[in-house]
């Protein structure tokens, strides 16, 4: 027994253990353990070390809370286009393509349902509701001055599933934003800002972030001109 | 891009995911196939909180750095050429993200120390739980080098030579890390080291 091939098959036995190695490594350390008996008690100290780290499984982190996150980081990435209807339109079109079968879960679609209609409600009451701070109108053309006040910055928000209508009702008021389009699959609304006249977009996307009812708010990336 | 793995063969299913599979979703994603990037991401969240919380890092951070590397994953995959596996290059960016991490957070483990050494073959372990919170012990004293090869290699599977395309380091240094490891937890775990589980 050399003591090249001893070191070589000491340094390689973990990987012989979880049976990662080529062919003609396993092969020279099955040859090496026969007649090696500090590598095959090795072998056994690495098989029993192995299986202790793989048995712990104490972290159990659940994954949908973060998947919402970066699907809706995902969302706000995308350039918006000038008819928010039209970009959500294209959105959806997306998530329903026939070639790929949506896997929706149902807690996911359970919460977006529920909060669909709880934000129905909401828009119900912004449009019977009018206040000095909401004044830009529902429909506007562009001859009406009016139009040019709701050209204001664009956030996508995710809210937390259990936020009653009234909470939300009551940041749009609090940051002067209207809710245009929502939820997608990922369960993102998109509130567009009421133009103030002054440059105060990071302050109020500070103020929907710091919102109890507010998972996740990203202003949207201005579209790129071409 | 990282470069080509050797021709390994492997001679036993653990912890080996299916390259394939997730080649298939890798191609879908490009496509921007929403579908197929959220089955990536659930196939990873797991795979990677159980890493990274080996590293020390907190649950929050954590949080954090599987979705900076899934968002990675999203923006950087028309480059992926399959030169590599996949959870090779999804490890990798999740490893470098979290040394990041923990550089900004100043938290790298201390080594191995002699008193440790001592305490620990003055310790009773009697019964499965205490060998596992005594290797729970072990396994967080190492290095963090040290620590996330032998993750690396035990935990997730990965061959020498991918850990090395990880870890952006030569093969040898993973051998030797790996060496060190072992000799470290032999000090401090004699029954595992006798081959008593």
């Amino acid at each position: 027994m050399s003591h090249d091939t001893h070191d070589y098959c000491w340094h390689l036995l973990p990987w012989f253990v979880t049976g990662r190695l080529s062919a003609n490594d396993s092969q020279r350390i099955e040859r090496h353990i026969e007649e090696c008996s500090a590598c095959r008690a090795e072998l056994e100290a690495q098989r029993a070390l192995s299986l202790h780290i793989r048995r712990d499984d104490s972290v159990l982190l659940a994954p949908q809370s973060s998947l919402q996150k970066l699907m809706a980081r995902i969302d706000a990435s995308m350039p918006v286009s000038d008819h928010i209807e039209d970009d959500s339109i294209a959105i959806a079109a997306e998530h329903t393509r026939p070639s790929h079968k949506p896997r929706v879960y149902r807690w996911l679609a359970i919460a977006a349902a529920v909060q669909t209609v709880a934000i129905a409600a909401l828009l119900t009451l912004v449009v019977h509701q009018t206040t000095d701070e909401i004044t830009a109108p529902r429909f506007a053309t562009l001859s009406t001055p009016e139009a040019a006040r709701t050209d204001g910055a664009i956030f996508r928000v995710v809210f937390k599933p259990e936020t009653p209508a009234a909470q939300i009702q009551t940041l749009l008021h609090s940051v002067k934003a209207q809710m245009t389009s929502g939820p997608t699959e990922a369960g993102v609304y998109t509130l567009r800002l009421v133009s103030t006249g002054t440059d105060d977009t990071a302050q109020r996307l500070s103020q929907v972030r710091a919102d109890g009812s507010v998972i996740f708010a990203e202003q949207v990336a201005p579209e790129r001109k071409p | 891009m990282t470069p080509s793995a050797p021709e390994t063969r492997p001679i036993g299913a653990n912890a080996v995911y299916s390259n394939d599979r997730e080649l298939d979703l890798v191609r879908r994603i490009v496509l921007r196939d929403r579908d197929a990037f959220r089955d990536l991401y659930l196939m990873y969240h797991r795979r990677l909180a159980r890493f990274l919380m080996r590293m020390s890092l907190s649950h929050e951070t954590v949080e954090e750095v599987i979705n900076d590397t899934l968002w990675t994953v999203w923006q950087k995959c028309p480059d992926f050429r399959g030169a590599s596996r996949v959870s090779t290059w999804i490890v990798g960016i999740a490893y470098r993200r979290a040394l990041k991490s923990l550089r900004q957070a100043r938290a790298a483990r201390v080594p191995l120390t002699d008193e440790f050494i001592d305490m620990a073959g003055d310790t009773d372990i009697e019964g499965g739980s205490e060998m596992q919170q005594w290797l729970e012990r072990a396994m967080a004293e190492l290095p963090v080098e040290q620590r996330m090869v032998m993750e690396f290699a035990y935990l997730m599977g990965h061959s020498c030579e991918e850990i090395a395309q990880i870890m952006h380091c030569p093969v040898n240094t993973v051998k030797t890390r790996m060496f060190h490891a072992r000799e470290k937890l032999r000090l401090s775990l004699p029954r595992l080291a006798g081959g008593t589980p």
